[in-house]
């Protein structure tokens, strides 16, 4: 008796209601907009944020490794051996990090050779035990630059006199 | 009760408070990435002091060989010292490299450089930690010596990546004090003359000794120290060099004694080899243009021309002049000098007191 007593009060308090539908609508469009717009904003924030985050996190800790690189050309012994040239490159690892090195260049020209890592404090004779082979003659007493390049993008550069 | 009457009247709808939420979580997303970002920045620059602290250190140091550079050589256990002054900070030496630069009485380190590791290793040194301020430091090299008369450059390297590098023997400075040096201007070249340096050896001596005062009729080698300070070009010495001494009571041609140039294999004459310019010269290199290149020993003690035979001085007791011919090739030139060395006397009784 009571819920029928009820729902007529409440049919009835409906029917004097001054809202219309259209402010109803009116209300969940608007929140709909603000909850859709909202949404675009944090995904497009997440991505954006997301993004630096990699790229930053990628420039720092690749230019911090790089920046523990520390090579030392301790000695280049240039010698002939029958019509060929070679230059022994001594070379040892003082920095923080084992180095990989990709490619030796001499006076500018490339001399692509099989990557060598070498671990810290260690020193290598680069390109096996006759050394790397020079493309030409090296004039006695001229001085020629070595150029060490590494993985990283790190370049050691010395000179030495033939 | 006053809040929650004034948030149940409030008139805000759901879609502020959603923008609200929303733009908090923005604002701490942004405030999050600043943070990580200085945490990055941060690891980065530590990274980068550490480096830039070890740079420093290796810019500080300062290692100074001493003359002579290489001292106390000991012939069976093969070994010498090296003396160095450290004017830096502390040192700690990693490896030795050593490279003939001049080969004349040996071709080690030629064709390849000569590496000295620490210990273990079968040719080593020890002692190569160099606290700083030290003077007088030695580092002890084993298993290699490089008194044979040939010019070596021998260069230090640290654990930090420096290098220290001399000559051995040390090369000779200009003359201006009345040391025991003195120089000769003739022709294109200047070529130095160390007095400390003309000396001989007999019979099968390994070491040289002073030859101001020398045996008669005696086998003997010749060892003079000369230098190229010409910085343009190499100058090979030729198979018609020669020192020739000439008596103050010379009484004409045939009179004098010459000893003709040896290979730099010869040590004395009972080992005594023909020059031969052409497989095995005495080349002297170009020098640097801060200073001459580092001496070389020339051997003089054949009899003949280009032969083995051993010479020695008359019986006779005499005082002598000697002059040196030397025949070279200097930037692909063939060209002679004579050059007036010095006075030396003979002695039969040599090397007793009464000589000298």
């Amino acid at each position: 008796m009571s819920i029928v007593k009820w729902a007529m009060s409440r049919l009835e308090r409906n029917r004097r209601s001054r809202k219309a539908i259209s402010t109803i609508m009116a209300n969940l469009t608007m929140l709909i907009i603000v909850v859709f717009l909202s949404s675009l904003l944090f995904v497009w924030a997440v991505t954006s944020f997301g993004a630096y985050q990699g790229g930053a996190g990628f420039f720092f800790s690749s230019r911090s490794l790089a920046n523990q690189e520390r090579l030392s050309v301790e000695n280049v012994f240039f010698y002939q051996s029958g019509p060929s040239y070679f230059a022994k490159i001594y070379v040892r690892n003082v920095g923080s990090i084992p180095v990989t090195v990709a490619s030796v260049y001499v006076n500018s020209s490339l001399y692509n050779i099989a990557q060598q890592t070498i671990n810290v404090t260690q020193v290598v004779l680069m390109v096996g035990s006759n050394g790397l082979q020079l493309t030409g003659a090296y004039g006695q007493g001229s001085v020629q630059k070595m150029t060490l390049a590494t993985l990283r993008g790190t370049t050691f550069i010395t000179t030495w006199v033939a | 009760m006053r809040i929650y009457r004034r948030l149940a009247r409030s008139k805000k709808g759901m879609s502020t408070i959603f923008g609200g939420l929303f733009f908090i979580i923005l604002i701490l997303m942004g405030f999050n990435l600043m943070l990580w970002s200085f945490i990055q920045y941060d690891a980065y620059n530590n990274v980068v002091n550490s480096m830039t602290q070890r740079d420093t250190q290796a810019a500080g140091e300062n290692l100074v060989p001493t003359n002579p550079g290489a001292v106390d050589f000991d012939i069976p256990a093969q070994s010498f010292n090296i003396t160095v002054n450290n004017l830096g900070v502390a040192v700690s030496i990693a490896r030795i490299y050593i490279i003939n630069v001049s080969p004349t009485s040996s071709n080690q380190c030629t064709s390849s450089p000569c590496i000295v590791d620490p210990l273990p290793a079968s040719v080593n040194f020890r002692n190569g930690n160099v606290q700083e301020g030290e003077i007088n430091h030695k580092i002890k090299v084993t298993g290699i010596l490089v008194n044979d008369g040939s010019g070596y450059k021998v260069i230090l390297a640290s654990t930090r990546g420096r290098l220290f590098s001399f000559y051995y023997p040390w090369p000779v400075s200009a003359p201006n004090n009345g040391q025991g040096v003195f120089q000769t201007n003739i022709g294109p070249l200047t070529i130095f003359f160390d007095f400390k340096s003309f000396n001989f050896t007999q019979g099968s001596q390994t070491t040289s000794q002073g030859a101001w005062v020398s045996p008669t009729s005696t086998a003997m080698v010749f060892w003079i120290k000369i230098t190229n300070s010409a910085t343009d070009s190499t100058v090979k010495l030729r198979v018609f060099s020669s020192l020739l001494f000439q008596p103050y009571d010379a009484g004409g041609l045939g009179a004098a004694t010459p000893f003709y140039i040896v290979s730099p294999n010869t040590v004395n004459p009972n080992n005594i080899q023909a020059y031969d310019d052409v497989n095995n010269p005495y080349t002297l290199p170009a020098a640097d243009p801060n200073g001459p290149s580092p001496s070389t020993i020339v051997k003089f003690g054949a009899r003949t021309e280009g032969a083995s035979t051993t010479q020695s001085f008359p019986q006779q007791e005499k005082t002598w002049l000697v002059f040196i011919g030397f025949y070279y090739v200097y930037k692909g030139q063939f060209q002679g000098q004579t050059i007036p060395f010095v006075a030396m006397r003979t002695c039969a009784a040599f090397p007793a007191a009464s000589c000298y």
